[in-house]
């Protein structure tokens, strides 16, 4: 049972052309900024948005195949969709709304129910919660319950849409757990809408990334780590990511030029880790390379590192440990040298 | 929170000469009111036929518009071709028409000598006008616009995505309908009913046109208020002090339930 997609349609001023596959077994994260069609794939998917051309199949039958082509209902699809915001039937109670599925597909109503209170058992639900309304429970209970609601259909395809947006930082980090926990247990193809890189990491086996309406990258969170293709990629795991153009082994961008440890030829993306980027107060003698002044811009304390963001002919940002924020007397406006190793600078063709 | 200490004092003044355009009139009809035999009055037989008339018909009219106009605020609230905007102008023009209008319309399509009427009289021997179920028709096409509109406003501003919900759980549209959108709606079901029960209540142009004006039979409140101002006008107030005890009355016992939080 794999899933393959290859959606294009028009929504808006959105284009979306997206091509990927999901494998059974196998969680894929959408991931990309905003507007950029994730939440329209998943809907394409479910059967609630046509497509305009291409393709979806789920284990070689035929979901959506354009407007002259076969289109199964959503309701025949077998699809369990956690939507963004839940969307619970406010005016049933907890128990019925995961009953709602199998009610809907004929199951008796006294079955159901005590299947219902069975999942919501599992997704960890207690029992004095079964007969509240949906407005009474947290963010991070109410997801639980859409997750329970779509998987007590026993559905063939799971697509959650950013299943952990609507929970409060404290409870994310515990749900996100049990959510890996219960996509592991679920064999169909998966694909979950996230906003966060970290959150793709947790949860997914691969990353495909859209960036308006196109796939731009697709492959595992290493591959994205080490070979961002797009400055957005680049951004979500924290790099330093310039366009630029390379000729014998040196990169020109903007005024800088780089010496790189690289045979690409031509237009490239070229990320430097920002604890790759050493900081001085004068100029550091022996190697000659990749040398430049920069006035600093700002200083950010993250988790366990400073993170350093320079001006100048190359805006980039460089990680120092606290030590050497002292020992470098390092504050807004001072000008520094920057000093980046080649062989600390991927470079990728665009 | 806003209280009323926010709004200008000239609003205010506004506000309280408008207040006062509505009340003036009651306070009118209560000073007219000969209150000795106001219970002579009411125990009369007429009275008593005209309420009882007045109040079946207005809620079978009510009911009709529910019945009728539940699919048809459906229909135009789900589309937006070029035939649902002409049917949304054909449902909206007895709002503006003058009832007399609508009434005299209504004669040349389902009277005796009308387009439909004749037809039907002839094969089925029902003729619908100067009777009570001519009283509810006539009713009904005044007042089953308000009720389609305030529902085709309440399904317009639904959430839709709850009925994408049901049908990812694989309910059939009608399941969705049932079990999702019709719970979500019945605020303006509730509001429908009432603005189209309150307007049944009211109706005179149509109804005296259609249904005529026969005491017991189809003489409903408003008509006999006008009978009874050109014979003794004593009784014409007492009969509309009366309509707006009624009227009054319901609206102000269910104000809870239709504007919950108002």
């Amino acid at each position: 049972m794999s899933l393959s997609v290859d959606i294009r349609l028009e929504r808006g001023s959105l284009v979306l052309d997206a091509q990927f596959e999901v494998a059974a077994g196998e969680t894929v994260a959408l991931l990309g900024p905003n507007g950029a069609g994730k939440t329209s794939c998943l809907l394409a998917i479910a059967g609630l948005l046509r497509i305009d051309c291409g393709r979806i199949e789920l284990s070689g039958v035929v979901l959506d195949a354009g407007p002259s082509g076969p289109f199964v209902r959503p309701a025949d699809r077998h699809t369990g969709v956690v939507f963004q915001d839940h969307l619970l039937f406010t005016r049933l109670s907890v128990v019925e709304n995961v009953a709602y599925g199998m009610r809907s597909r004929g199951k008796p109503r006294r079955s159901s129910l005590d299947a219902a209170a069975a999942w919501l058992d599992r997704v960890g639900i207690p029992r004095t919660h079964h007969q509240s309304l949906p407005g009474e429970l947290s963010g991070g209970q109410a997801q639980r319950v859409a997750l329970a609601r779509a998987l007590a259909t026993s559905p063939r395809l799971l697509l959650l849409d950013e299943p952990l947006a609507a929970v409060d930082a404290s409870a994310r980090l515990e749900l996100r757990r049990e959510l890996r926990e219960h996509l592991a247990t679920f064999e169909g193809p998966r694909v979950v809408v996230v906003h966060a890189i970290a959150d793709a990491l947790a949860l997914a086996d691969r990353i495909v990334v859209l960036e308006q309406g196109r796939v731009v990258q697709d492959g595992t969170i290493r591959e994205l780590v080490h070979q961002p293709k797009t400055r957005f990629v680049a951004d979500l795991v924290g790099l330093n990511c310039f366009l630029g153009v390379c000729r014998d082994s040196v990169v020109s961008l903007a005024d800088v030029r780089f010496t790189v440890a690289s045979p690409a030829e031509g237009d490239v993306v070229v990320t430097v880790h920002p604890r790759a980027v050493s900081l001085f107060r004068e100029r550091p003698i022996g190697s000659p390379r990749n040398i430049w002044q920069a006035p600093i811009v700002a200083i950010e304390p993250t988790l366990h590192r400073i993170r350093v963001q320079l001006g100048g002919p190359l805006p980039i940002v460089a990680e120092v440990t606290q030590a050497s924020v002292h020992d470098l007397d390092l504050r807004q406006g001072r000008e520094v040298w920057v000093a980046v190793k080649a062989t600390e600078v991927g470079v990728s063709p665009r | 929170m806003k209280s009323s200490r926010d709004i200008p004092v000239s609003l205010h003044a506004a506000a309280i000469l408008a207040g006062a355009f509505f009340l003036l009139p009651l306070v009118g009809l209560c000073w007219r009111t000969p209150w000795g035999r106001v219970l002579g009055y009411v125990a009369g037989p007429e009275i008593r036929d005209a309420l009882w008339l007045s109040l079946q018909c207005s809620l079978a009219a009510a009911l009709f518009s529910l019945v009728l106009g539940l699919p048809l605020a459906v229909w135009l609230a789900f589309g937006s071709s070029r035939f649902h905007s002409v049917v949304r102008v054909l449902v909206t023009l007895p709002m503006v028409l003058p009832p007399v209008v609508g009434g005299v319309a209504m004669l040349l399509a389902y009277g005796r000598n009308g387009i439909v009427g004749a037809p039907v009289e002839r094969w089925l021997g029902i003729a619908l006008p100067f009777t009570r179920e001519g009283v509810i028709l006539a009713e009904a096409y005044v007042a089953m616009p308000f009720f389609v509109l305030t529902v085709e406003g309440g399904l317009r501003s639904l959430d839709r995505r709850f009925g994408d919900a049901a049908a990812t759980l694989g309910a059939s549209p009608w399941r969705v309908f049932r079990t999702v959108t019709l719970p979500m709606i019945t605020p303006s079901l509730r509001a429908g009913l009432l603005v189209a029960w309150a307007r049944a209540l009211g109706e005179f142009g149509a109804t005296i046109t259609f249904a005529g004006n026969l005491g017991g039979e189809t003489r409903t409140m408003p008509l006999a208020v006008y009978v009874a101002l050109e014979t003794d006008t004593d009784a014409a107030i007492v009969l509309s002090l009366l309509l707006v005890a009624v009227s009054g009355g319901i609206l102000f016992s269910l104000r809870k339930q239709w504007f919950p939080g108002r």
